[in-house]
């Protein structure tokens, strides 16, 4: 047997876990990068060099900017409302003295779901005539709405599976921090005269930073990645006002088979995320407070 | 030691590479040839099921071919699935495609021409036994690019029940579009309201071209390099649609299948769908079905759809045997029975003077109202174009845009402005 020395066998148990990810995720993204640059579809099933040539058709078509503009809308709309209601629910769940782990147990069990079979789901509620939401709806007297069909309201449908899915994740993410805030620094705000708001807003979140930056960034991940759902329920329709940015590089790539213009999407949205998150690390990143 | 890290990483790497390059199927030079089956199903109903078994049937009838049957999803995700099998250089040696994929399979150099196997089989004894209006599609400046097989015409679905309680005959079903109106009309009286309605019209854009020939333009080119949406018929044909939305006798948007179990559950009383679904409606209403040639307006015209079968591009011994077994698919007897069951157009003349057959459609007349169509009125060709997937999205689009309350000249604007950037690259080449 070949002996190692110390210096060496780190380098080897971590090379196997960084081929793999190197021909799965770096490789192809090069790759992906390298063939944004040429006309690859139908008509050129051997990629010819096209400069920058998909990149100036996308920037300038509608579709594009529309698609940009619902995954912005998305994103945000996600984050804000499945980050701020899991922090909500983990601080009461935290609370809770009895039953604290059915709570638990109920909310995060959307996370468990696949997204394909959670969407499947979500197609009968929304059904127009006779699913359970418009059923309610026409209960209490309400008119019944189109979720899917109906190009104003659909983004927002889709958006409420996203924000089901994964605010129960999220909310054990917040509980988990939450727990190691020390009772006694709670008890002494508490003889001290701080109320809750207080406890909560001095005490609580600037001890669990580091979670809430974790959080954000695999929000941000999952926002982006959201294609399962728009898949299943609305194929990006009606009148593409669903379509989110991996459908539509998934559409350009292998309904159209245009893959020079997929090419160019897939390393624009790399671009963007690594933006989005440097930022972020560089800005809230900073702040956050480590435990030592 | 350098040195053996890097031999190292290299052992993995080359383990990695081989266990993938082990994928690719390997056929023996004897014994039976293996030939892997794409195929869609792209209406309401178990078609798989069928589809099954008479792929075992074939595999059971001879001892040369063996034919896995791959079921791959709707037509649209067939396509992805065959057109990014044949990329990688792992197409399937044949399959049934929507075929209006045609000019896209031969940009691509996916497809073999049959004309040699249809010479082998005897020519224009052989071929003519499909129905012309069939063949048309397949036929591209002389070349035979593949067989018919789950053939189809948009057909006008009533509810006969719903009909007669309206005081409609039940026997004279609307013929024109005005007549539609005026029956949806006597509907609403009697029927809607509560997601019920006198009539819908998914959004398709297969049931659009007919509409755009019956109000006397025309949409796609025939060599399919471009597409005319900015045009006066295009309102007409709008016009028509919105009408019926704004008064309220149909849904604005309802997608394909959904629109068909509307119509079964009884919350729809006339329906424009494809003959495709004829069985699938039969079986699972509980009223009385009546079935007619969709609704005319200037010219008594109409269109054909469905799937053929395609040969990929392999070697000889493969095509050989594709071939073998696409001609046992759509011989007189079988196309006969995929009809029966499926609900689609038989393909075959010869088929159609079967005692089986006949007897089945004398107990179905339903059965036959299709193929009645296709003889009184003219056909045309689906619609048809290069980028075939992109430009019958954007033409979904508009559907969904101007029903939905757009403006209807800015959309036909910009809609035709992004189909001409689609089809620049084949324009040119014109």
């Amino acid at each position: 047997m070949i002996m190692l020395s110390k210096r060496v066998r780190p380098y080897l148990f971590v090379a196997p876990a960084f081929v793999f990810l190197f021909m799965f995720t770096y490789y192809p993204t090069g790759f992906a990068f390298v063939r944004s640059f040429f006309h690859w579809n139908t008509s050129n099933i051997q990629p010819v060099f096209a400069g920058v040539h998909n990149y100036v058709e996308l920037l300038q078509s509608r579709r594009f900017w529309q698609v940009v503009g619902n995954t912005v809308v998305y994103a945000v709309s996600f984050i804000l409302v499945s980050t701020v209601l899991a922090l909500f629910l983990a601080v009461q769940i935290n609370k809770v003295t009895r039953g604290g782990s059915i709570f638990k147990s109920v909310f995060f069990y959307p996370t468990m779901i696949p997204m394909a079979a959670a969407a499947l789901i979500w197609l009968f509620l929304f059904l127009p005539d006779f699913g359970l939401i418009n059923y309610y709806l026409r209960r209490i007297g309400l008119p019944s709405i189109n979720w899917l069909n109906d190009s104003s309201v659909a983004l927002f449908s889709v958006t409420v599976v996203g924000i089901w899915k994964y605010t129960g994740y999220y909310m054990l993410l917040f509980l988990a921090g939450l727990k190691n805030v020390p009772d006694e620094l709670m008890d002494a705000a508490h003889i001290e005269g701080a109320n809750g708001f207080q406890r909560l807003f001095r005490i609580s979140l600037p001890l669990i930073s580091s979670h809430i930056f974790f959080i954000l960034i695999i929000a941000i991940i999952n926002a982006m990645e959201a294609v399962d759902q728009i898949f299943i329920m609305t194929q990006g329709g009606p009148s593409n006002s669903t379509n989110l940015i991996v459908y539509f590089i998934y559409q350009q790539g292998f309904r159209f088979w245009d893959m020079g213009m997929a090419s160019a999407l897939t390393s624009m949205l790399i671009v963007a995320l690594v933006l989005v998150v440097s930022v972020l690390f560089l800005t809230l990143g900073k702040k956050v407070y480590y435990e030592v | 030691m350098k040195k053996r890290i890097a031999l190292c990483v290299l052992a993995v790497l080359l383990v990695g590479t081989l266990a993938f390059a082990g994928g690719g199927r390997e056929q023996a030079a004897t014994g039976p040839v293996y030939l892997r089956f794409f195929y869609p199903v792209g209406v309401a109903g178990d078609h798989a099921r069928i589809m099954d078994r008479m792929v075992r049937e074939f595999n059971a009838s001879q001892n040369e071919v063996v034919v896995e049957a791959i079921f791959s999803g709707g037509y649209r995700e067939t396509m992805e699935r065959a057109q990014t099998a044949f990329l990688s250089g792992n197409a399937p040696e044949v399959a049934v495609l929507d075929a209006p994929a045609t000019f896209d399979l031969i940009e691509m150099g996916a497809i073999l021409p049959l004309d040699r196997f249809i010479e082998q089989e005897g020519g224009n004894a052989f071929i003519s036994n499909y129905l012309a209006g069939f063949m048309e599609i397949s036929r591209l400046d002389g070349t035979t690019w593949s067989l018919p097989f789950q053939r189809s015409t948009p057909l006008f679905y009533f509810n006969k029940d719903l009909f007669r309680a309206a005081g409609l005959d039940p026997n004279a079903p609307p013929r024109t579009w005005a007549e539609v109106e005026r029956a949806a009309s006597v509907l609403s009286n009697h029927f809607g309201g509560d997601g019920r309605w006198p009539i819908s019209i998914p959004i398709n854009f297969w049931l659009l071209k007919p509409m755009i020939l019956q109000a006397g333009g025309s949409l796609d080119a025939p060599d399919g390099r471009s597409v005319a949406i900015d045009t006066p018929e295009m309102r007409q044909a709008f016009g028509y649609m919105l009408n019926l939305v704004n008064r309220g006798y149909m849904p604005a948007i309802r997608q394909w299948a959904p629109s068909v179990n509307d119509f079964i559950a009884g919350n729809v009383a006339m329906l424009y769908n494809s003959t495709g679904s004829l069985g699938h409606i039969s079986r699972s209403a509980s009223f009385e079905v009546g079935t007619a040639f969709l609704p005319t307006h200037r010219r008594e015209v109409v269109i054909e759809g469905g799937g053929n079968f395609f040969i990929f591009r392999t070697d000889e011994r493969r095509q050989q045997a594709a071939w073998k077994f696409i001609t046992w698919m759509t011989n007189a007897e079988n196309a006969a029975q995929w009809s029966i069951e499926s609900g689609y157009v038989a393909v075959r003349e010869d088929s159609y003077s079967l005692p089986f057959f006949q007897e089945h459609v004398r107990q179905n007349p339903n059965a036959i109202t299709a193929f009645n169509q296709l003889q009184s009125v003219e056909v045309e060709r689906n619609f048809m174009t290069f980028q075939q997937a992109q430009v019958a999205e954007l033409l979904n689009e508009v559907k969904e845009n101007i029903l939905g309350g757009a403006n209807i000249d800015v959309t036909l604007r910009e809609a035709q402005t992004s189909a001409d950037r689609i089809l620049a690259r084949f324009q040119q080449r014109r």
